[in-house]
């Protein structure tokens, strides 16, 4: 059962599931290791091993994802890392804060928000490109930045 | 199970611009100043991680560099958001450059008259990827150690690119050279129209 990184570290099971949409038993032991102050960052590929939905690698700083009201009732379904991700979306919130927030690269968010979209716990709105191009747009943020003082 | 189907929230409508220029300059100043909430910084790596993570097993080589980006936002009005991303602008940061700025307003890149070139990287890549942008002088000691024609001549950039000072440490002197960037983009987008 003993799996280890290439540090000869050993891995807690979680960093082994693929699958989001899978359930882990609540597990205290992988969570005291993630609380625990001198606990490893855990690297990027550690966290995202083995999974299979599609990665969107232009997923804009920007976007905005907002986790779905029923994984919001119940996210101790979830795997760590996606509840994470889940408790930090209730209202929708971009993709560079979850990464600011949960100190993650942003290219291990763009995994984990693909996970959750995929299993359907997520929504991800994409901004649309036209907007940074559109007068009407740049004249509106004009208007909001001229009324800070 | 009878959990209330909470109504969704709706989700601001995104825009973004970038600061760039070279170490020191002042970005994470500048984001600081502005931000409604207090500066927070993300990290992106140089490498593609998502390609390493789809095969299971291979690490990261340990050479991957890590660049942090600062970032504030600004609510401009009910469904606007403003996003504002300080990066240092390094060629050999190609893949992450274009990643962050695709999709931008437009850019504030900032310059230290005594060190012009640590800019050249960042005025090259909006250039290229025709993102509107200004060059913005932070006055580190209140005063220009060259004139701004100087500095438009020593950058090579062109006529209608906008030159103009700034501090850094002033909320309404970056709101000004973002006014900047967002009346110039106004411009290109009119003629373009
Ligand atoms: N005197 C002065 N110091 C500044 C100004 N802008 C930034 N600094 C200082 O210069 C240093 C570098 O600024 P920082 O924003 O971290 O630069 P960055 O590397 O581009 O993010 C910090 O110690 C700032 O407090 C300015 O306009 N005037
Ligand atoms: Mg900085």
């Amino acid at each position: 059962m003993t799996e280890a990184d290439g540090a000869g570290r050993r891995l807690p099971p979680y960093m082994r599931h693929a699958d989001a949409s899978r359930p882990l038993p609540d597990d205290p032991g992988a969570q005291a290791y993630l609380d625990a102050d001198d606990a490893p960052r855990l690297r990027p590929y550690q966290m995202t091993g083995g999974r299979t939905a599609p990665v969107d690698p232009t997923l804009a700083l920007e976007a905005q994802v907002v986790a779905d009201g029923a994984v919001i009732a119940a996210p101790h379904a979830l795997r760590f890392e996606h509840r994470e991700v889940v408790n930090l979306a209730h209202d929708p919130v971009s993709v560079a804060e979850l990464g600011a927030l949960l100190h993650l690269h942003l290219q291990v968010v763009r995994v984990l928000v693909a996970d959750l979209a995929a299993a359907g716990h997520l929504r991800v709105l994409r901004p649309q490109r036209a907007a940074a191009t559109d007068p009407a747009m740049i004249e509106r943020v004009i208007r909001g930045l001229s009324a800070i003082a | 199970m009878g959990y209330p189907q909470s109504h969704e929230p709706a989700a601001p409508t995104p825009i973004k611009i970038v600061v760039a220029g070279g170490f020191g300059v002042g970005k994470t100043t500048t984001v600081g100043v502005i931000s409604d909430t207090p500066p927070l910084t993300t990290e992106a790596a140089m490498t593609d991680v998502a390609a390493h993570v789809d095969r299971t097993g291979d690490v990261p080589d340990k050479t991957t560099t890590t660049v942090a980006i600062d970032f504030g936002t600004i609510r401009l009005d009910q469904g606007l958001k403003l996003y504002l991303f300080g990066t240092p602008g390094q060629d050999r940061f190609g893949f992450m450059w274009h990643d962050i700025c695709v999709g931008a307003l437009g850019a504030l890149v900032i310059v230290d008259t005594r060190r012009l070139d640590d800019c050249y990287p960042a005025v090259d890549y909006f250039e290229q990827a025709r993102i509107p942008f200004v060059i913005a002088v932070n006055l580190f000691h209140g005063r220009l150690a060259h004139s701004l024609e100087e500095v438009r001549w020593a950058l090579a950039v062109n006529g209608d690119t906008p030159l103009t000072t700034f501090d850094a440490r002033s909320r309404q002197s970056v709101r000004d050279a973002l006014l900047t960037v967002c009346r110039h983009a106004l411009q290109r987008a009119t003629a373009a129209a």
